[in-house]
């Protein structure tokens, strides 16, 4: 880990920390030019923080897949809301 | 935009038109459900706070801040009421934020503490098919965590829109949706480790 430190400090990378704090910003494209490649270079030369980089996103892409786990609207609902609004008094006036 | 979305003239409808409110109640239903199912975890529950969040919407339609969109605002409404809900029913997620600490990843000087295995293909083949391993994780997550990862994520909201109907900063939505997805992935770890 020492040997790690140094040599990320010597070639001018962020550590695992920092790494780990960019990586909403990366999956969000939002990193600057500077970072980015900053971030891609301590990767490469990082086997922990790839592995959890590659989990990270697939965690992201899994949760994002819920999207098709489909809850679909009952068929009355918009209806029932409506009749349940215009049977409020606040919402007839 | 889905096919069945009409434009809706807005300033009719703060002006109290009743057509146009009815447009908006059409239009974002399936969203709004979808968020408060999400965040309550049951379906007649989210129907009536779904009524609710409508009815308020219409009652408070004086304070609506035109700085936002109608409908992060509508959202704010409904994820208050969620709280609400889930408050008086006393439900609490399986996790607190005690939990959410202790699953983000650790590092002694800058460095990860331990060393972190690569997932085998064998696990990402039974991530990808245990599909309620997903439902069943964010569902834990505590509802400040589990709220943006909804809207984030799974609802593709934008950072701005999120801060905007959390009334936080996107700072702050980041940071929580950093923490809800290490929570997320160390929930799915521990199971395919088993």
């Amino acid at each position: 880990m020492i040997l790690k430190r140094f040599m990320m400090k010597v070639a001018g990378l962020p550590s695992c920390e920092q790494v780990n704090s960019f990586l909403a910003l990366y999956m969000d494209d939002e990193l600057a030019e500077e970072d980015r490649s900053a971030f891609e270079r301590h990767l490469r030369r990082c086997k922990d923080c790839s592995a959890y980089f590659h989990q990270y996103r697939t965690t992201v892409e899994l949760v994002q897949q819920e999207r098709e786990y489909d809850i679909a609207l009952p068929d009355e609902l918009i209806e029932h809301t409506l009749e349940f609004l215009r049977s409020n008094a606040t919402y007839a006036d | 935009m889905p096919a069945t979305e009409t434009v809706l003239d807005v300033e009719a409808l703060l002006g109290g038109s009743k057509q146009e409110f009815e447009k908006l109640v059409r239009q974002e239903s399936p969203r709004l459900f979808r968020v408060i199912v999400r965040m309550v975890g049951d379906d007649d529950e989210a129907r009536s706070i779904m009524q609710e969040t409508f009815l308020q919407a219409y009652q408070r339609l004086d304070t609506f801040r035109r700085e936002s969109k109608l409908t992060t605002w509508l959202y704010a409404i409904g994820i208050n009421q969620a709280r609400a809900a889930l408050r008086k029913a006393k439900r609490t997620s399986s996790l607190d934020d005690q939990d959410v600490e202790r699953m983000q990843p650790t590092f002694t000087k800058g460095m990860f503490a331990g060393s972190v295995d690569a997932w085998s293909p064998l696990q990402m083949a039974e991530l990808s098919e245990r599909k309620r391993l997903v439902h069943d994780a964010i569902a834990k997550l505590p509802p400040d965590y589990k709220e943006v990862v909804i809207m984030r994520d799974i609802e593709q909201l934008s950072t701005d829109e999120v801060a905007e109907a959390l009334k936080i900063s996107n700072g702050a939505v980041r940071v929580r949706l950093h923490r809800a997805r290490q929570t997320l992935r160390e929930l799915l770890y521990s199971h395919i480790r088993e």
